[in-house]
């Protein structure tokens, strides 16, 4: 069960380069501040920062949605866009179709999904063509997974 | 009256409450309360900024002076490179050892040869070393103590070869009390610093039982002085040794220099020299959040220039940057120090720290309840949009965030703000005039 409290939501304009990674930083901030584990924290922070990245580069605007849950974190970033038409190829370390505009600024490397996967606890990817994509991302916090260990 | 934080005093008398301090200190570590600057001290890192930013000179550091030598029966000074910059004109770097030496020590040794040291010993360590990347560079006490607070998770990236003074120490403790036949205690070495951050690395070490160093002094403690004994120097003794490879860690840059040739770095990532506190915690946040990728190694100041620009140093930091980089210039790499020597020591684990760095994140942790803190955050946060964001300081905190945090947490209140209690004012004033329209029925209505 959600609490409203334990939720925050926040907005993502593609291609708004000079802003981009401020989502990501305040979700990192707020685990900071919260007393998370850092190690804990910076496995969010890379994981939600290749998300709201990805919205950046690829598609037209987004949301980043994260709650904290009693076992673990959720973070659900949404966007309209071209989205994905092959999930699993896009999945492939090194995969990109970004533009040679992207790869100048030193993204476009294809590790962004990839990068996730290795910091998210589970890695959801539902995408309709035309229309926009959604990652759901899974954290456990450090404590839950020793509980479960 | 004087407020002691550590080793950074407060001198109250002097303290005018203009809030200078409060603005410029990086970290948030300093609250204005009725009308005196006070130290968070687990948010300061002992960078010093705030001394040099006080009109008033009101904040200063001390350990030791030169009156502590008499508890000793033999004394060691280990000058700062820092020093080679400080004096005006082209003063000869082995003159100034000399004058200094004529202050009252028995020797001197320069800290410039630990660097030497540190620097083969850091190449040692590099080639075998596999991440996780960057490595951060030692060197800046200041910048460690950044990383402690804010950046916990970075600290075993920190480079653990030890600070070059200590490495000088430890070189010379053992082997000159043996020859001198004395015991140790009776030997004094100390450090002639820059800062304070390396006042504190040093009399609160963390990364050994006890530092191989007795006491620090202050450049700026003994400048005066040094000046007049430098006018003295009739006869000069072969003091100065080190190279410029040693003497360059006084500037910003002067680490990775040496660490650059000969691909000591691996060269397929980028290595990053950043001066000032601000600039770091940018990098750090930004390295943090993976937007800076790809870094090899970060050699990261506290101060503007590099040591050099330190907050108890006397000369302008562009101009002794100027003067080392020429003493660079003229000063071979020929290096007293043996190459195979430091690389056995390295092996057999002479240079790492003895104790690891520990973290010791500074969270606000506005609750001990997670869910109590989570509301807490989201009031703090409505309190924050409800101020002006100005960031005055007019209130004791450093900016309306700030603000809004202690009052959050109970540590100010929300009348605290000017603005806030005009409106509170204002609000009372309409109040009372609404009372003042009224008037008691038995009293004819107004107007007739
Ligand atoms: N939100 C999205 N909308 C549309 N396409 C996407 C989205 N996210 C990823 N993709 C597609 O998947 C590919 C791989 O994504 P990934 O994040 O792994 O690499 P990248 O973004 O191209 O490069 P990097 O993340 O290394 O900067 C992208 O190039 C893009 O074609
Ligand atoms: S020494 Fe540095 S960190 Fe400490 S209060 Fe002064 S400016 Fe702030
Ligand atoms: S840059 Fe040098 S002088 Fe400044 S705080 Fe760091 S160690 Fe001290
Ligand atoms: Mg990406």
């Amino acid at each position: 069960m959600e609490k409203k409290e334990l939720m925050w939501d926040y907005e993502i304009e593609g291609k708004d380069f000079r802003n981009a990674g401020r989502v990501s930083s305040k979700v990192k901030d707020i685990l900071k501040e919260l007393g998370f584990d850092p190690d804990f924290v910076r496995r969010v922070a890379i994981a939600s920062y290749e998300a709201e990245m990805n919205v950046v580069c690829h598609a037209d605007k987004g949301t980043l949605h994260f709650a904290i849950l009693p076992q673990a974190l959720q973070i659900v970033v949404k966007d309209r866009g071209p989205g994905i038409p092959d999930i699993e190829l896009a999945m492939q370390e090194g995969y990109s179709t970004a533009p040679p505009e992207i790869r100048e600024m030193g993204f476009g490397a294809g590790m962004g999904l990839s990068n996730m996967k290795k910091n998210a606890d589970e890695l959801h990817i539902v995408s309709t063509v035309g229309q926009g994509t959604v990652v759901e991302m899974v954290m456990r916090s450090p404590r839950s997974r020793q509980g479960s260990a | 009256m004087k407020r002691s934080y550590g080793i950074i005093t407060i001198d109250e008398d002097k303290c005018q409450g203009c809030v200078n301090c409060m603005m410029s200190c990086r970290t948030e570590a300093i609250r204005i309360f009725e009308g005196k600057a006070r130290i968070v001290t687990n948010r300061c890192i002992y960078c010093g900024k705030c001394f040099r930013d006080c009109p008033e000179h009101a904040i200063t550091s001390r350990t030791h002076g030169l009156e502590d030598l008499k508890n000793f029966k033999y004394t060691i000074v280990i000058p700062s490179s820092t020093i080679y910059s400080q004096l005006p004109g082209e003063r000869e770097p082995n003159r100034i050892l000399c004058a200094l030496k004529a202050l009252g020590f028995d020797h001197v040794y320069e800290e410039a040869i630990g660097a030497e040291e540190a620097s083969i010993a850091t190449q040692e360590y590099l080639k075998g070393y596999q991440g996780p990347y960057p490595l951060i560079s030692s060197l800046c006490p200041a910048i460690i103590r950044l990383i402690q607070i804010r950046f916990p998770h970075f600290v075993d990236q920190i480079n653990p070869i030890d600070l070059p003074a200590e490495i000088v120490a430890k070189d010379i403790r053992k082997a000159k009390a043996k020859e001198l036949g004395i015991t140790q205690e009776e030997l004094g070495i100390f450090y002639l610093v820059p800062c304070p951050a390396k006042m504190v690395a040093v009399t609160k070490t963390e990364t050994k039982e006890r530092s191989f160093i007795d006491g620090t002094i202050s450049i700026a403690d003994i400048y005066g002085e040094l000046m007049a004994a430098l006018r003295e120097v009739r006869e000069e003794e072969g003091l100065q040794k080190a190279s410029s490879a040693g003497i360059g860690w006084a500037v910003k840059g002067g680490e990775i220099r040496e660490l650059e040739p000969r691909r000591w770095l691996r060269g397929d990532k980028e290595s990053i020299v950043v001066d000032g506190i601000k600039n770091a915690i940018k990098v750090l946040d930004e390295i943090e959040n993976g937007k800076l990728r790809n870094i090899e190694f970060i050699e990261a100041r506290a101060c503007p220039e590099g040591c050099v620009g330190g907050a108890l140093t006397v000369a302008d930091r562009y101009v002794s940057r100027g003067r080392i980089r020429k003493l660079m210039l003229s000063h071979g790499s020929e290096s007293v120090v043996d190459r195979a020597e430091v690389v056995k020591r390295f092996k057999e684990g002479y240079y790492f720290f003895e104790k690891g760095l520990k973290p010791k994140p500074f969270a606000v942790r506005l609750d001990t309840d997670p869910l109590k803190a989570v509301e807490k955050m989201k009031v703090r946060d409505e309190i924050h949009v409800s101020l002006p964001g100005l960031d005055c300081g007019a209130c004791g905190t450093p900016n309306c965030r700030a603000f809004a945090d202690d009052v959050v947490q109970g540590k100010a209140e929300i009348t605290d703000c000017i603005f806030k209690w005009r409106e509170g004012v204002k609000d009372l004033a309409q109040e009372v005039m609404q009372w003042a329209e009224k008037r008691p029925h038995s009293l004819p209505k107004r107007g007739r």
